[in-house]
């Protein structure tokens, strides 16, 4: 079994805003070998994104890495330099965003912007880096790919532009690919083709994909092992059998329960968490569920659930009272925090 | 059996040969050189109480059937016939009369709300425009519908801004059912949602439903959502119903091989069966300003034989119906 | 492309004519005609009457505009009421050093305002931003004849480092350096106000801009920020800019007519308010027709531009 090559260790990151200074990221922790694939599944504001964008530091103005650490082949991504970064960011680790149709610049050819990234990055000499791209372009799919490589973005489809962020993406070889909702603007027949072409290429190339997405068919069909994120917390991780089949946190099992599934009867009431997300400037104190949940108890309402193991040395490790207070459970040891 | 069932349901709204067409203009006078056919040729009979939904990829015109059903954006041929009258031919008076009993919510709550004013005063506004009520009973009902959607009367001093995403597509529904209508169209509802959030609002249509006797045209591209919700499904493909079925027979028993094909694609939310066999449908949809001849989904087609290059197929069958001329099952 | 320039030059056709029916006409509303403008004591009644007859100024309105527009359709736009020359002669003359202060005027606006502009909205809520914010709204409000004689009093009259006006020293040669020095203060002054409008413009653009997916598209790939703002942030903002630009001629051509004035800059701003005291309608019906072929031909490339800078957008 390869080596980790990311291991991202207590994770914190912050805004500054009007405000003040608000934690959108709280605690996120994991690691990845070559080819594995996490998914990181929550709702909007849950802290998805930003834990992403903490991993490429690209937090903008407002945004800092409070805590922790990236280690990256052996180096600290959280203590690198600016430059350090962009040696690494299209090269080492690239991303693909949600809004493929806002995503690439509408005023520059598909070729200029990934010759671009290109010559960033490989210096190949000017003939063989147009040939290089198209060659890229090929192989996600793209048909005529040295006729539209000289076409402006807003003449293809949603689809081939996601193709076309792929394909730059995955120029330079990326140890790392960061996929945020790559398939939410699109339709489902061209999401199908899209994770197929993800989970074709991952394989080829060994690249490993962190996939963030909202949506749980998505994430079981990519997944090898996924973090379930709730108003900036990790509330449970699990490798993605584990989690489907045996999910202990309240907010896991709500989400599961609230899609409606094709194989369900439609008489069937769907299940519905009550309430809202709670924004970011509002957390509840004690556990940031327990206002929606309907297992809450006195003691969810005052204190922070850590995350631990549900069994010791299990990877299955989840945020709630319910899972450590029962006393059929043996002991355990925390691993990844001390209470607050 | 069947046959006799469909009989005893009173159509509610019928739409007949349904064409909405785009102009494409070019030239120096700007002569019209084209058409986009975003709804070419639908037919479709919606029953009271029922919900049928509209399903599709986007441009396949769902959501533009919706609106010319509901007379944003009229027809450009067809009849659209509600209680028996044709809306195409009724005077203004007349339409914003029957305009109470066809409401629609849209997709984005929040743009389709003014920012600048109250809740109240939003909910209050149709009633006001359809001259229904003296003052203290607006004030009555706009506190009723909150309740009944499930928000509350403090919610009526608010303005969009300050709630959250499932909360004014509660208002939306709130606006709608003010009027008492007969038939929703809701284009889109839960699809800007969160999860969690979809599951209530879903819910929220239920209870509707059987508390007031609703009617919907439900258009939604996710399919889970369909199921849940519909009665019947209806398969949009460039502009035209592909597959028109009872919910259950749609997934137990597609017969086009678009409609397979969708089913095909929806990710399942259970790793297990991720490598479960599936097509998965090569291509884009055409462009509906071009489609091609013959059957329109030919080209993207793993049964496609020559007669569906040359002829379009045309709907057939009873109760479950299907436009292919090679159908499944 | 090329139909759309075909269509758009047919428009113009009609703007044009609208312009010099309208203009004929308000020009000759004003009270007072060029023959009063001659008058001295010696003039007889009879002297008056046969100067307007030569001129065609007894005849109805509208015969003299069509007269007028007959003469222009053949290339011809009369003689002067008050020089005599003939009117292609004098404008001719003056195109030249306005074509300069505007050409000047312009290109220094936009060397100092984009920049600005940009930094602004990169900086954005920092001093600087205050600083040009504050300092572009001076110039838009700041009228043109007051800025040229505030600039006339420090510079001219003050540090006697600039000349007052006109476009060469009297009884030099002339010359690059000398026009030069001649050119700063009516160019700064008219590139006051489309400098501060721009760096509104550009600040503005730039903002609606730098939240666009593309630009965190551009930054993942590793660029540095320089290029992700000045190449994929700065060709974006530059479209709507570009149609500021035709507006600005228009502006230009108004504050050209105050500036000369102030400045005895000989260019047809001057001659314009030359032609207005002595009522020489030819002359003014002829600057009137080439401020419209400005305008109308600005907005046209403009437009043409636009549509090279955004490759979504196609004129067909």
């Amino acid at each position: 079994m390869e080596k980790n090559f990311l291991e991202v260790d207590k994770l914190q990151t912050a805004f500054q805003t009007d405000k003040g200074e608000v934690i959108s990221v709280e605690e996120v922790s994991f690691q990845l070998r070559p080819g594995e694939t996490i998914g990181i599944v929550g709702e909007s504001g849950c802290g998805k994104s930003v834990t992403s964008l903490s991993l490429m530091r690209l937090l903008g103005h407002s945004g800092v890495i409070k805590k922790g650490s990236i280690t990256f082949n052996g180096r600290d991504l959280t203590k690198a330099t600016e430059a350090e970064m962009r040696s690494i960011r299209g090269n080492e680790i690239s991303m693909i965003f949600q809004e493929p149709m806002t995503s690439l610049n509408p005023v520059f050819t598909v070729g200029n912007q990934m010759l671009e990234l290109i010559n960033l990055h490989m210096k190949l000499p000017a003939k063989e880096a147009r040939a290089y791209a198209v060659e890229m372009l090929t192989k996600v799919g793209i048909p005529r790919a040295s006729e539209i490589i000289d076409e402006y973005p807003h003449k293809l489809s949603g689809g081939m532009r996601q193709r076309v962020m792929i394909a730059m993406a995955l120029s330079c070889k990326p140890k790392l690919l960061i996929a945020d909702e790559p398939t939410t603007a699109l339709d489902v027949t061209i999401q199908a083709q899209i994770l197929e072409l993800m989970k074709k290429l991952r394989d080829e190339s060994n690249t490993a994909i962190m996939i963030i997405s909202h949506d749980l068919g998505v994430i079981a069909e990519m997944a090898d092992k996924v973090i379930v994120m709730y108003a900036g917390q990790v509330v449970e991780e699990a490798d993605v059998f584990t989690l489907f089949d045996d999910p202990k946190h309240p907010y896991t099992k709500g989400l599961m329960d609230s899609i409606p599934h094709l194989e369900h009867d439609s008489d069937q009431r769907l299940f519905s968490i009550p309430g809202t997300v709670p924004t970011i400037h509002n957390m509840p104190k004690g556990c940031r569920f327990h206002t929606r949940c309907q297992y809450a108890t006195e003691k969810c309402a005052h204190e922070k659930p850590p995350l631990l193991p549900i069994q010791p040395e299990s990877d299955h490790r989840v945020r709630c009272w319910l899972q450590q207070d029962d006393p059929h459970r043996a002991p355990i040891q925390p691993r990844t925090e001390v209470i607050a | 059996m069947s046959l006799i069932k469909s009989d005893e349901r009173t159509p509610l709204l019928e739409v007949q040969n349904l064409k909405k067409y785009f102009p494409i203009k070019k030239g120096i006078i700007s002569r019209t050189v084209g058409q986009v056919k975003a709804v070419d040729g639908l037919n479709l009979t919606i029953y009271e109480g029922e919900t049928i939904s509209l399903v599709g990829e986007s441009g396949c015109g769902k959501s533009t059937t919706g609106r010319a059903i509901v007379q944003l954006d009229p027809q450009t041929e067809g009849k659209v016939i509600f209680k028996g009258k044709e809306l195409s031919t009724l005077s203004s008076m007349e339409l914003r009369k029957i305009r109470t009993d066809l409401q629609i919510i849209f997709q984005d709550p929040y743009s389709s709300l003014n920012p600048r004013k109250r809740i109240g005063d939003l909910l209050a506004e149709p009633l006001l425009a359809h001259k229904l009520t003296d003052k203290s009973e607006v004030s009555r009902k706009v506190d009723d519908i909150l309740e009944i959607v499930g928000l509350s009367k403090f919610h009526k001093s608010r303005y969009p801004h300050e709630f959250s995403g499932g909360q004014r597509q509660r208002i939306g529904i709130a606006r709608a059912l003010i009027l008492q209508p007969k038939l929703i169209v809701c284009d889109e509802p839960v699809s800007a949602l969160d999860v969690s959030i979809q599951a209530q609002v879903l819910n929220l249509l239920k209870d509707l439903q059987k508390e007031f006797q609703l009617t919907y045209l439900f258009i939604a591209h996710g399919l889970g959502v369909v199921k849940y919700i519909s009665d019947r499904i209806a398969v949009m493909y460039l502009g035209k119903i592909v597959e028109l079925a009872k919910t259950e027979d749609i997934f137990k028993n597609p017969r086009h091989p678009y409609t397979q094909a969708l089913l095909h694609a929806y990710p399942i939310p259970n790793p297990h069966l991720r490598s479960r066999e599936r097509i998965v449908m090569e291509g884009d949809v055409p462009s509906p300003a071009n489609p091609p001849k013959g059957c329109s989904f030919h080209a993207r087609c793993p049964l496609a034989q020559d007669i569906c290059r040359s002829q379009a197929p045309a709907l057939q069958g009873d109760e479950h119906t299907v436009a292919c001329h090679f159908p499944l099952g | 492309m090329f139909q759309y320039i075909v269509r758009r030059l047919l428009i113009a056709i009609p703007v044009l004519f609208g312009v010099t029916v309208f203009s004929f006409f308000i020009v000759n509303l004003a009270p007072g005609n060029p023959v009063e403008m001659f008058v001295n004591p010696d003039t007889t009644q009879a002297d008056i009457e046969l100067k307007k007859e030569a001129l065609g100024l007894n005849d109805p309105i509208y015969v003299q505009y069509v007269r007028w527009l007959g003469n222009l359709v053949q290339g011809d736009f009369g003689y002067s009421f008050s020089t005599y020359e003939p009117v292609l002669n004098m404008v001719s003359s003056r195109i030249g050093p306005t074509l300069l202060l505007m050409g000047t005027a312009l290109f220094v606006a936009y060397l100092i305002a984009i920049p600005i502009g940009v930094l602004s909205a990169t900086k954005q809520y920092s001093w600087l931003d205050y600083l040009s914010t504050s300092v572009s709204f001076l110039g838009i409000s700041i009228p043109h004849f007051f800025l040229g004689l505030g600039f006339i009093y420090i510079f001219a009259v003050q540090m006697h480092s600039l000349p007052t006006g006109g476009m060469n020293t009297l009884g030099s040669e002339g010359g690059f350096s000398d026009t030069f020095k001649h050119l700063i203060m009516p160019a700064m002054v008219l590139a006051a106000g489309i400098a501060g409008r721009m760096v509104r413009y550009v600040r503005s653009s730039m903002l609606d801009i730098l939240g666009q997916d593309y630009l965190r598209t551009a930054r993942s790939k590793g660029l540095r920020e320089f290029f992700v703002i000045n190449k994929h942030g700065f060709r974006n903002a530059l479209i709507p800019i570009i149609t500021v630009i035709g507006i600005d001629v228009s502006v230009l051509i108004g504050g050209a007519v105050v500036t000369e004035q102030i400045f005895q800059w000989p260019g047809l701003g001057q001659l314009t308010i030359q032609s207005i005291g002595s009522r020489d309608y030819p002359t003014l019906m002829a600057i009137n027709f080439l401020a419209a072929i400005a305008v109308l031909s600005s907005n046209l490339l403009a437009d043409i531009f636009y549509s090279v800078a955004d490759p979504r957008i196609k004129y067909d």
